[in-house]
């Protein structure tokens, strides 16, 4: 059944539709809570926050986009709301050396946690948190979420052109914070 | 073409996004700038950790959760529905009360003041002089006629006596 169809039902009473909904759209949801937190247990709340929010707010779904860019604006601003509340949001320092200095010789109760993280992925997850949230979430979108430069576009209501130029802009300052790691890879390979 | 434009170049051929001639003239750039090669390889690396960063599963217990959570919100909320159509029945309500009010004043029939009033406004209409009466009490030879008639002339309505000097 289409997305329309099953918003249609849903807003007719129909609850059981709203849970196609929520099983079509756990995944790409958590995963896109889950770029924006790094944390499992918060990326959980939080998307069962943000299908509430959605489901509340149903009654102003006006069917010009599709229900799943709809979903993914509602996600973004709640991630970054909450973000913000949390004041993560704002540039933290990150330097390479003593990042991967925290990562090996970490004594701290998350030890155990960080184990089992793979080391490169740690680098670049911190890599992202300490950008601007701009470029943190357009770099979560486009390459950990992979959606299209049009869905971007249209969930962050940008234009094509600002999509486009401030992914470069990510992509570069995301480089050059790792750069001393992926010259040091680059040596290695 | 310079380094700068040519990273611009290699991001958007991350995501297959360059025109057959952009893709050639940075094939020729690269072949002579060892330092964008550096960057080509970093950006290649980059794209290769992001890609890696691990993806989760919703819990299954999620979809049953939220079902629970929304078992007792209806899209048609009375007391939501009663503020936000109260605000607009008040608005108006007090609007209509104003316009009541308005039309009340200003079609209400002539006061007893006014009418009062009139009685000046009856005489200058008519061509009459409305302190003539004061002037011919005060032009009155006879002091103790004079007298009368200022007896006799406060005894009148009170309404008149604000027109004598």
């Amino acid at each position: 059944m289409e997305d329309t169809e099953l918003v249609r039902k849903t807003l007719e009473g129909d609850k059981h539709a709203y849970s196609i909904l929520v099983r079509k759209y756990q995944t790409k949801v958590i995963n896109m809570a889950y770029g924006f937190v790094r944390n499992r247990e918060t990326a959980d709340d939080l998307t069962q926050e943000i299908f509430i929010k959605a489901y509340v707010s149903l009654k102003k779904f006006q069917f010009k986009s599709g229900f799943g860019t709809w979903l993914y604006r509602i996600a973004v601003n709640h991630c970054k709301d909450y973000l913000r509340s949390q004041q993560k949001m704002k540039t933290v320092p990150f330097d390479v050396q003593s990042e991967k200095a925290i990562i090996k010789g970490d004594d701290s109760v998350e030890r155990e946690h960080r184990r089992n993280e793979d080391q490169i992925e740690m680098l670049v997850q911190r890599g992202i948190m300490a950008l601007p949230e701009k470029y943190k979430t357009i770099i979560t979108l486009r390459d950990i979420q992979g959606l299209s430069y049009d869905e971007i576009a249209k969930i962050l209501t940008l234009t094509a052109g600002t999509v486009d130029s401030r992914i470069h802009r990510a992509r570069k300052m995301l480089r050059r914070k790792l750069s001393p790691y992926l010259t040091d890879q680059r040596r290695e390979s | 073409m310079n380094c700068r434009k040519a990273e611009i170049l290699i991001s958007k051929s991350l995501d297959g996004n360059l025109s057959a001639g952009d893709r050639r003239a940075l094939s020729l750039h690269l072949e002579g700038c060892r330092r964008c090669r550096e960057i080509k390889a970093d950006y290649n690396l980059l794209m290769t950790s992001l890609h890696s960063i691990g993806r989760i599963q919703a819990q299954p217990y999620l979809v049953q959760r939220i079902e629970a959570k929304i078992k007792d919100k209806d899209f048609v909320n009375p007391f939501i529905a009663w503020k936000r159509w109260g605000i607009a029945v008040f608005s108006l309500s007090m609007l209509l009360i104003g316009i009541l009010l308005g039309g009340l004043y200003f079609s209400a029939p002539v006061t007893t003041e006014a009418q009062e009033l009139s009685r000046s406004e009856e005489l200058l209409l008519r061509e009459l002089n409305p302190f003539q009466e004061a002037r011919t009490l005060f032009e009155a030879a006879n002091a103790e006629q004079k007298n009368m008639m200022l007896i006799f002339s406060s005894l009148e309505d009170t309404d008149l006596r604000r027109y004598f000097p």
